[in-house]
């Protein structure tokens, strides 16, 4: 791409009798890349550090700490630092892995079965496992058999989804990783 | 900044030795200049209170005080300067415009534009001494600069680096549009420095420093491939752009020499404008 002194900057430096042409030769050979800045908050502790997050062409290139947000002031945990892994690992999972009982080897499999498995085991276990009455004679509609660990990831209507979820099947043992 | 750096710079890649030669020049008179002025300017003191307001970001110093040295003083300084760029075109130029000397009306109006935004003004002195108005407004710049380094000195004081709130644009010193920014190694924070203050402040990232545009959708940076260290911030609305360095991708205890970056990166410059966008100073210039 050529670059000519006809620019405001060239026009000015030429009428002070400079030759531009060492910089109008690197200026030309330039290459660039176009990035972008966006501000967020970090998706782990209730703390709710500041990050700036640069893009290019829709892929991060650079997760830091937020200078100017009032309560980091630029600096991040390990578990911040290492966002950008979670933008762009390539060890991320991308798909569906199993375990079966007692099996020391992974299998992979579809959503569609994960998700139907998931959802046959927690009726068993349920209806396997659940009290109606403790043993005063009190209704308790509950199960001791499942517990629940939500994660600092869901915002706060999934989180109100989790909690009426669990509570209505019937689960006391209800976590979330912003408490540890 | 010693003389020696100068060598430096004729080893970077894309810097005209001409404006090396002409730096060179400038450099000379600004430190001759600044050693007769010594204690003499401002005269008098801005205030406590004004230098305390100025630093607070409420008003640009220059706002506060009349920045205009007094008339003989003023003389000395840009009789020296039109000496300092004796043989080169530029000087007969000016002498001949302004007048040789130029009276002390005129010498006035020279110097405040300087630092002042009125493009009208700017547009009425060039008709009136037939000259360009880019090349009157920047050597009313260089002359003013010794001035305006004693006034960012003032207000800075013991304290490092003047601040400004986060929804004030321009120089706490003179208002002026920043030249250029580093953002500093430790957590990124982003300073802009004034070219004719020689003076930093910190602004926010994310913000354009001329129009203050936060619309991040419209606000980007380019990356200079090879040169990671530098990249050049730009903005969509006003179409902005700031050449900056990026502490994080230099050597460990390197420091920023912004009058040296300033030559050394021109060509970033030039590819900018080429691009579409313009230096901040454009945007400021109203009339």
């Amino acid at each position: 791409m050529a670059v000519s002194g006809a620019t405001a900057l060239g026009g000015l430096l030429g009428k002070l009798g400079v030759d531009l042409g060492p910089s109008l030769a690197h200026a030309e050979a330039l290459k660039t890349r176009y990035a972008k800045e966006s501000t967020t908050i970090c998706p782990y502790c209730g703390v709710g550090c500041g990050l700036i997050v640069s893009t290019m062409n829709r892929n991060v290139i650079n997760v830091e700490g937020d200078p100017d947000h009032p309560i980091n002031q630029g600096s991040l945990c390990c578990k911040g630092q290492s966002l950008y892994q979670v933008a762009t690992s390539d060890r991320r999972l991308t798909k569906v892995l199993y375990r079966a009982p007692r099996s020391a080897e992974w299998e992979e499999v579809s959503w569609e079965w994960a998700i139907n498995r998931i959802a046959d085991r927690v009726k068993e276990t349920r209806d396997k496992y659940f009290t109606k009455k403790d043993d005063k004679g009190r209704v308790v509609n509950r199960t001791h058999a499942i517990a629940a660990l939500g994660g600092a990831a869901l915002d706060n209507e999934e989180c109100y989804l989790y909690g009426k979820l669990m509570r209505a099947l019937g689960l006391v043992f209800i976590e979330h990783q912003a408490r540890i | 900044m010693p003389q020696d750096r100068f060598d430096g710079l004729e080893q970077r890649p894309g810097v005209s030795p001409d404006v090396i030669a002409l730096e060179r020049r400038l450099y000379g008179w600004r430190r001759e200049t600044a050693d007769r002025i010594g204690a003499t300017y401002p005269d008098p003191l801005p205030a406590p209170a004004q230098v305390d307001g100025a630093r607070r970001g409420s008003e640009p110093l220059a706002s506060l005080i009349n920045p205009a040295p007094d008339g003989a003083l003023l003389r000395d300084a840009a009789d020296s300067f039109l000496d300092a760029l004796d043989g080169l075109p530029v000087a007969q130029v000016l002498a001949e415009g302004l007048g040789d000397p130029p009276d002390a009306e005129r010498l006035s109006r020279w110097f405040t534009l300087a630092w002042t935004p009125d493009g009208a003004e700017l547009k009425r002195l060039a008709e009136e001494c037939s000259l360009e108005a880019d090349v009157l407004r920047w050597s009313a710049r260089q002359l003013a600069r010794p001035f305006f380094h004693r006034l960012g000195e003032l207000l800075v004081g013991g304290e490092g680096m003047a601040s400004r709130p986060p929804d004030a644009a321009g120089c706490p010193s003179c208002g002026g549009a920043p030249r250029m920014a580093r953002y500093e190694r430790d957590e990124g924070r982003r300073h802009l420095w004034c070219d004719l203050c020689n003076l930093q402040w910190t602004f926010p990232r994310v913000t354009c420093p001329f129009c203050l545009n936060r619309n991040q959708e419209r606000l980007g940076y380019l990356v200079i491939e090879g040169s990671e260290q530098y990249r050049i911030d730009v903005c969509e609305e006003c179409h902005g752009y700031l050449r900056a360095i990026d502490e994080r991708g230099r050597p460990e205890g390197s420091q920023v020499d912004f009058p040296i970056e300033d030559v050394g990166t021109l060509h970033l410059g030039l590819f900018a404008e080429q691009q579409g966008y313009q230096p901040g100073e454009n945007h400021r210039l109203d009339g």
